[in-house]
């Protein structure tokens, strides 16, 4: 039951690094040290041990592989813990009784108490050195492109090649295969100083860090030899080592020449990049500028806090006072979003700018430099600015514009940040664009609505059924535009034989127009009820109009009154298209004199606007109509016209009536297919039955 | 297809505007520009001279009905002058004869100016 909880807490690698502590542990303190082949398994033990060890603390230096300068911290700390580890274990092993030794003694009799202290101090050295040795794994790797895994490995192998092979070289068991572990080790520096060379993250760092890292370098290499140097010496703590493993010592001594090496190197690449650092900063910097600024065009839509982030990041790449946009779109001059800089001096300015601007020549980089000197001779401004600099924005659709800095100090926009400053208009300007079309499609999509609602608004304005009379049968069409008119018709009964009916058409488009015809009915509504004349009805309607209509509005009318027992009609025409009366085979237009409703408010209107009455016999019709019919247009834009209206109604003139009027707007929308309707149809039909 | 063109052409006291193509509502707002700069120029005898329009729509006709009574305060005028037979049926239906001077000849509506003046 234990075992199996153990097994399943207890990951592989932490077995496996039990079983190599108790394999070390065991070999030093049961076997015999003067044996050769013993002190061999040792340090393949201690190799195996601190391959345990390495796969335990992966994770720890893995965690921080992007940061290099964490990493170097790490080691730093590390190497000053090895020195104060050895100071004070040092003399504590003399003390348990370890002697001190200047080369390793397979012969020493120690106790084995002091054999376990000595077992602790050398694995607390081994996991120290081991860590060590990942975190320089870790910034071997760092930045790293090319596949220089081969070389990692190489040095890891030969690592403990030559730790273990250092057994041979022991003068104590006389193996006369020395020249093997000095080759191995030999090799070992190469790939040593081999690895030191690629190191590539060192370009990234800021200035700031670049001058830690040579900080934390010098004081590694000093910890490093100090290491190096105690432990060459004759010393209870090498003792030790060796009592653990004589392959412990060499792996020490080489991991110190490899962070000495390491670090030597990095401090040198340090050096030769602090002068570029500012540079490299400044690259950065305009990097993660840009980095934010794409960020932001795709969650910013509004144009004007477009403009301001914009100006704010022209203003942190060229390090100036002030700065503003000035836009010109659709024939408009704005100046947006005047960043340290008040909005009236940033007017001021921006004529004499730009009109010294485009007699300058600008470089490659279309920045241009505008001295303000002569600016200031006549003019003046809140805060006394010395340079200003002019970059455009690039033009696509309808928006162009410039950019404009101003500098109060004499220094001049360096090339690099021109350049900058250009690339980054030109993501401006796309991102400018976008907002506009964004905006457009949400313009479009409300003007969609307001149709929608104007449309809506017509057609309840509008009689849901024709009358009902015994005499008289009456039909009407309507077919709204898109862009809505105002096209408008009604009945209205005024007595038991009389009938009273309209067609009219209010001037523009849209909800306006809309709702000017819902006045229109209003007005004829209550006028109509009060059972006045149809020129009286149009007269008033005319003066009560003229509060609604602007002066470019109007409206065009045709009204009219039948007396269903006599079939007598009473019409006016106010500016709207004929009526046309059909007897037989004669299509007669209807033209009495009157002017539209809204074109005049005097006297005139009255005087000229003349009433006739007709009448309607037995199969008489009487067509009205809104312009929308007769001005409909085929593809090469000609109008549909009267004479082919007259035409059709005298050929389907037997038909019911409202199969006339599908028959007539079946004619004209094959007539003008391709062609959009650009105007509401209106059609409306009366034919007497007695 | 709208096409348009309202150029001015001054003959001595007299501003002619010379029109061309579609007057819709598209188009309505490049001969209101013409407008509001004669006024700001005090100019107010204008001729229009419609030869070359091929069509109006009501929104076009709505441009003159707006200047007009300007131009009257001021002793001045608009006259509609050369007009072809389909522009001129949707001017006559409106009852704009009542209204404006419209004329076969531009030099008749000149004419009609000077007369008006040595009265």
């Amino acid at each position: 039951m234990f075992f199996l909880s153990f097994r399943s807490i207890v990951t592989i690698k932490v077995q496996l690094l039990l079983l190599a502590t108790l394999l070390v542990l065991g070999l030093q303190l049961f076997t015999d040290s003067s044996q050769s082949h013993w002190v061999l398994a040792k340090a393949v033990a201690s190799v195996l041990l601190s391959y345990a060890l390495m796969l335990n603390m992966n994770a720890m230096t893995n965690k921080s592989k992007n940061s290099p300068i964490s990493l170097v911290k790490g080691v730093v700390l590390l190497s000053i813990v090895l020195i104060l580890h050895y100071s004070i274990s040092n003399s504590l092993l003399e003390m348990f009784g370890i002697p001190s030794t200047e080369k390793y003694s397979g012969k020493l009799h120690i106790s084995f108490f002091s054999n376990a202290s000595g077992f602790l101090y050398s694995f607390i050295s081994l996991s120290l050195f081991t860590y060590i040795l990942l975190s320089l794994k870790e910034l071997f790797f760092n930045k790293q492109r090319k596949k220089s895994k081969t070389y990692y490995f190489a040095l890891m192998a030969y690592l403990a090649v030559t730790s273990v092979t250092y057994v041979f070289a022991i003068e104590e068991f006389g193996t006369s295969l020395e020249f093997i572990h000095i080759a191995f080790y030999v090799l070992t520096i190469i790939l040593i100083v081999i690895n030191s060379l690629r190191i590539s993250w060192i370009a990234f760092l800021s200035k700031q860090e670049k001058k830690l890292v040579l900080l934390l370098s010098a004081i590694l290499i000093a910890t490093l030899t100090a290491n190096l140097v105690l432990l060459s010496g004759s010393s209870a703590a090498r003792t030790a080592n060796d009592l653990f493993s004589p392959a412990l010592n060499v792996f020490i001594q080489l991991m110190s020449i490899y962070g000495i090496i390491y670090f030597s190197v990095l401090s040198f690449t340090t050096l030769f990049h602090l002068p570029t650092a500012e540079v490299f900063d400044k690259k950065n910097r305009d990097l993660s500028l840009f980095q934010y600024f794409s960020r932001l065009m795709n969650r910013v839509l509004d144009f004007g806090e477009l403009a301001e982030n914009i100006v704010e990041t022209a203003l942190e790449i060229t390090n100036s006072k002030a700065a503003w946009l000035e836009v010109n779109e659709n024939a408009n001059h704005t100046i947006l979003s005047p960043n340290l800089i008040n909005y009236t001096d940033a007017v001021k300015l921006t004529d004499y700018i730009l009109n010294r601007a485009t007699s300058h020549n600008p470089g490659a980089d279309k920045v241009h430099t505008v001295p303000l000197s002569e600016y200031y001779k006549t003019g003046e401004t809140e805060v006394k600015y010395k340079y200003a600099f002019v970059a455009p924005l690039q033009s696509v659709l309808s928006i162009s514009g410039n950019l404009i800095i101003v500098t109060t100090d004499d220094a001049l926009l360096e090339d690099d940040d021109k350049k900058t400053l250009h690339t980054f208009l030109e993501y401006a300007s796309a991102a400018l664009q976008n907002s506009r079309l964004v905006k457009e499609s949400i313009e479009k999509e409300r003007l969609e609505k307001e149709l929608d609602l104007a449309r809506d608004l017509q057609k309840k304005l509008l009689p849901a059924q024709m009358p009902d009379s015994p005499q008289t049968e009456f039909t009407a069409v309507f077919i709204p535009a898109f862009e809505v008119g105002g096209d408008y018709y009604d009945y209205f009964t005024l007595s038991q034989n009389s009938l009273g009916f309209t067609v009219a058409d209010v001037s523009g488009k849209g909800v306006s127009a809309a709702f000017i015809m819902a006045e229109l009915r209003g007005i004829l509504n209550s006028i109509f009820l009060q059972g006045e004349s149809p020129k009286a009805i149009l007269v008033k309607a005319n003066s009560i109009l003229k509060k609604t209509l602007d002066s470019k509005s109007f409206i065009t009318a045709i009204l009219g009154v039948i007396n269903e027992e006599t079939g007598k009609v009473t019409l006016v025409r106010a500016g709207h298209t004929p009526a046309l009366l059909v007897q037989g085979n004669e299509v007669k237009e209807i033209t009495p004199t009157g002017l539209g409703l809204g074109l005049n408010f005097t006297k005139l209107f009255e005087q000229t606007l003349q009433q006739i009455e007709l009448t309607m016999n037995k199969n008489d019709m009487l067509v009205l109509f809104t312009d929308g019919v007769t001005e409909s247009q085929n593809e090469k834009d000609v109008e549909f016209g009267l004479d082919e209206l007259k035409r059709i109604i005298i050929k389907n003139k037997e038909l019911p009536i409202n199969e006339i009027s599908s028959e007539i707007i079946r004619e004209i929308s094959r007539y003008s297919v391709g062609k959009p309707q650009h105007d509401d149809i209106t059609l409306v039909i009366l034919r007497r039955k007695v | 297809m709208s096409d348009f063109n309202a150029t001015v052409r001054p003959l001595e006291e007299i501003s002619v505007i010379d029109l061309k193509g579609y007057l819709d509502a598209h188009t309505a707002p490049a001969l209101e520009d013409r407008f509001t700069e004669l006024i700001n120029e005090s100019k107010y005898k204008v001729v229009v001279n419609f030869k070359e329009l091929d069509y109006i729509s009501s929104a076009g006709l709505g441009v003159f009905m707006a200047y007009i009574q300007t131009m009257r305060s001021n002793s001045g005028d608009i006259k509609l002058a050369e007009m072809k037979p389909n522009v001129y049926n949707i001017f006559d239906l409106l009852g704009f004869p009542l209204l404006y001077d419209i004329l076969t000849d531009e030099q008749e509506a000149v004419a009609k100016f000077n007369g008006n003046e040595s009265n």
